[in-house]
C-alpha cells in the first residue's frame, strides 16, 4: 500500500510538471490573468490527487484541460468581467536565431499573427490555441469544449482563413498598395459565426 | 467531386485530420489541380507560422506556494484511495438503473413454451449429467431418467419410494427399480429461468460498472450459465449424497425449495473471483512513466 502512496505521489508529480505549463498557457488565454490561471491550474491538480488515476490516466490531457477549462469559466463568470490578453503583455521569448534581420522580420510576423489571433471571437481563438499551442487533435478539442468534431474543423478553418486574409491585407497596407481598414464587416461577421451556424457541408 | 480552396476538408487534410478515404479525395484533387496543390503547401506554411508565433509566448510557472497546496492536497488523499467495490464508470447510476430495468423486461417478457420447454431441459440434463458425475467421482453410483435421480438400493434401509414435492406429477407407469429411491427434480428446474436471467443481469452490470475490456465483460456476461448449471448440479449432488449418508432418513420436503437459492447463492459467490481476476488483469500501471506525452510546447 504504501508502494503504491509514493507510486501515486510521484505520478501526480509528474503530471504537475509536464502538464502545469501548458495549462496555465490554457487557463491564461482565457481567464485574461495569470495569477488567477494559477490559481485555476492549481485548483485543476488538486482535483486530480481526488481522482483514482487508473481511472483517469487514458483520458488525461482531455481530463485536465476539460477540468482547467470549466475552472477557468468559473472564474471568468465570477467576475463579470472579460479581459483579453492583449498583444503588449504577449513578451516575446527570443531564441538564438541565423540572422538578427531574419529574426526580426520573424518576430514581427509572430508579433503581428498573435495580435490577430487576440482579435478572433473566443471561440475560434480557443480552438486554435488548443490545436496548434497544445497540439491536440480535433476530437480531443471537441471534448474539451464539447463542440462537435465538425464544428471544430469548421471554426479552425474559419479562423485559419480570418488570420491568412488579414495577414495578406497588411502586408499589401504596408507595401503600400491598398490604403490601411480594419477588418471589414463581412470579415468580422464570418469571424464570428457561431459553429453551429455554418456547419452545412463540412466533414 | 470538385473541392474548392475554400472547405475545411483542406484545412483537415493539412493538419492531418482526415481518414483514408478523405485523404485520397484531397490527394486526388491536388494530383489533378496545380493551384490546389499550391493552395495547400501555402496553408501548410501558414499553420507552422501560427505555431512558431504561439509557440513565443511565454510559459508562465506554478508559483511555490501553489505547488505546496498541492502536495499538501496529494499528502491528505494519499491514504483514502477508493476501494476495490467502487465502480470506475463516472456514470454508473446510470448504468445500474439501466440494467435493472432490463431484468425487469427480461423477467415479464414472456417466453414461448416452444423455446422455454426445451431450455429447461437442456439445464437440467447438463446440470444432471454433472451431478452424476460427481456422485461417480466420490463412488456413489446413481442411474437418472428425465430429471428423477435413482440413488442405489443397497445403502438405503428405506422402503422403494419417490422423493418429491407436492404436486410434482410423477410419469404414468414410472416405477424406481427395487430397493431405490429416486428424487424427482423436475418441479424446480423451472426456476432456473429466473436464476438464469438474474446471473446474466448481474454478470452485465458488474461487468460494465467494473471492466473496460469488451471481451472480459462478455466473458463475465458468459460465466452466469455454467455456473447456474454448476450450482444446481451442486446442489442435485449434495441432496443425494445427504440421502445415501443418512440411510435415507425421511427429511422435509421443504428442504428441497430452501436448497436452490442457497446453491444458486453459491454461484454468485463463484461469479466475484472472476470479477475480481477480472479487474486485477486490467489494473492499469499508473507510474509517472505511464503519463501521456506533454502537449506541444
Amino acid at each position: 500500500m504504501k508502494i503504491e502512496e509514493s507510486q501515486r505521489a510521484d505520478w501526480i508529480r509528474s503530471a504537475v510538471s509536464r502538464f502545469s505549463g501548458p495549462l496555465l498557457r490554457y487557463a491564461q488565454s482565457i481567464t485574461g490573468n495569470v495569477d488567477q490561471a494559477r490559481d485555476v491550474v492549481q485548483d485543476t491538480f488538486i482535483r486530480l490527487c481526488d481522482e483514482n488515476p487508473e481511472q483517469i490516466l487514458p483520458r488525461l490531457t482531455p481530463w485536465l484541460y476539460t477540468v482547467c477549462r470549466n475552472r477557468a469559466l468559473d472564474v471568468q463568470r465570477r467576475q463579470y468581467r472579460t479581459r483579453p490578453l492583449e498583444p503588449a503583455e504577449l513578451d516575446l521569448q527570443v531564441s538564438p536565431e541565423p540572422s538578427p534581420a531574419v529574426q526580426a522580420e520573424r518576430n514581427d510576423t509572430h508579433r503581428e499573427i498573435l495580435a490577430l489571433l487576440a482579435r478572433l471571437p473566443k471561440n475560434q481563438s480557443e480552438v486554435v490555441r488548443l490545436k496548434f499551442q497544445h497540439g491536440l487533435s480535433y476530437r480531443e478539442v471537441s471534448a474539451i469544449t464539447q463542440l462537435s468534431e465538425t464544428n471544430v474543423g469548421f471554426l479552425i478553418h474559419t479562423a485559419l482563413k480570418t488570420l491568412r486574409q488579414q495577414m495578406k491585407a497588411d502586408l499589401a497596407v504596408s507595401e503600400g498598395r491598398v490604403p490601411a481598414s480594419p477588418i471589414s464587416n463581412k470579415e468580422q461577421g464570418l469571424a464570428g459565426a457561431r459553429p453551429s451556424d455554418s456547419t452545412q457541408g463540412v466533414p | 467531386m470538385n473541392k474548392t480552396f475554400d472547405d475545411p476538408y483542406l484545412t483537415a487534410y493539412v493538419l492531418d485530420e482526415l481518414d483514408k478515404d478523405g485523404r485520397d479525395l484531397i490527394e486526388n484533387e491536388m494530383q489533378r489541380r496545380k493551384e490546389f496543390r499550391f493552395e495547400a503547401r501555402e496553408l501548410a506554411d501558414f499553420t507552422d507560422q501560427l505555431r512558431a508565433a504561439l509557440a513565443t509566448e511565454p510559459m508562465p510557472e506554478l508559483t511555490p506556494g501553489h505547488k505546496r497546496a498541492i502536495t499538501a492536497r496529494l499528502q491528505q488523499t494519499g491514504s483514502r484511495r477508493k476501494p476495490f467495490w467502487v465502480p470506475i464508470t463516472p456514470n454508473w447510476k446510470l448504468r445500474a438503473e439501466l440494467a435493472l430495468l432490463v431484468a425487469l423486461v427480461l423477467w415479464f417478457v414472456p417466453i414461448p413454451a416452444s423455446l422455454s420447454v426445451p431450455m429447461n431441459r437442456l439445464f437440467a440434463g447438463a446440470s444432471m449429467h454433472m451431478a452424476r458425475a460427481m456422485l461417480g467421482a466420490v463412488g456413489t453410483r446413481v442411474e437418472w431418467s428425465d430429471s428423477i435421480l435413482i440413488l442405489p438400493g443397497p445403502v438405503l434401509r428405506v422402503p422403494t419410494g419417490i422423493i418429491a414435492p407436492p404436486g410434482s406429477k410423477v410419469p404414468p407407469g414410472f416405477k424406481p427399480p427395487s430397493n431405490t429411491i429416486a428424487i424427482d427434480f423436475r418441479t424446480w428446474i423451472c426456476n432456473l429461468r429466473f436464476w438464469t436471467t438474474l446471473l446474466l443481469v448481474t454478470g452485465f452490470l458488474a461487468g460494465n460498472l467494473y471492466l473496460r475490456k469488451p471481451w472480459r465483460k462478455f466473458t463475465l456476461i458468459a460465466l452466469a450459465l455454467p455456473l447456474v448449471i454448476f450450482s444446481d448440479a451442486m446442489r442435485k449432488f449434495a441432496l443425494a449424497e445427504w440421502l445415501v449418508h443418512t440411510n435415507g432418513q425421511p427429511f422435509q420436503l421443504p428442504v428441497f425449495d430452501l436448497t436452490q437459492p442457497i446453491f444458486i447463492l453459491f454461484s454468485f459467490l463463484a461469479l466475484l473471483p472472476f470479477l475480481i481476476w477480472f479487474r486485477r488483469s486490467e489494473r492499469m500501471k499508473w507510474s509517472a512513466e505511464s503519463l501521456p506525452p506533454a502537449p506541444t510546447k
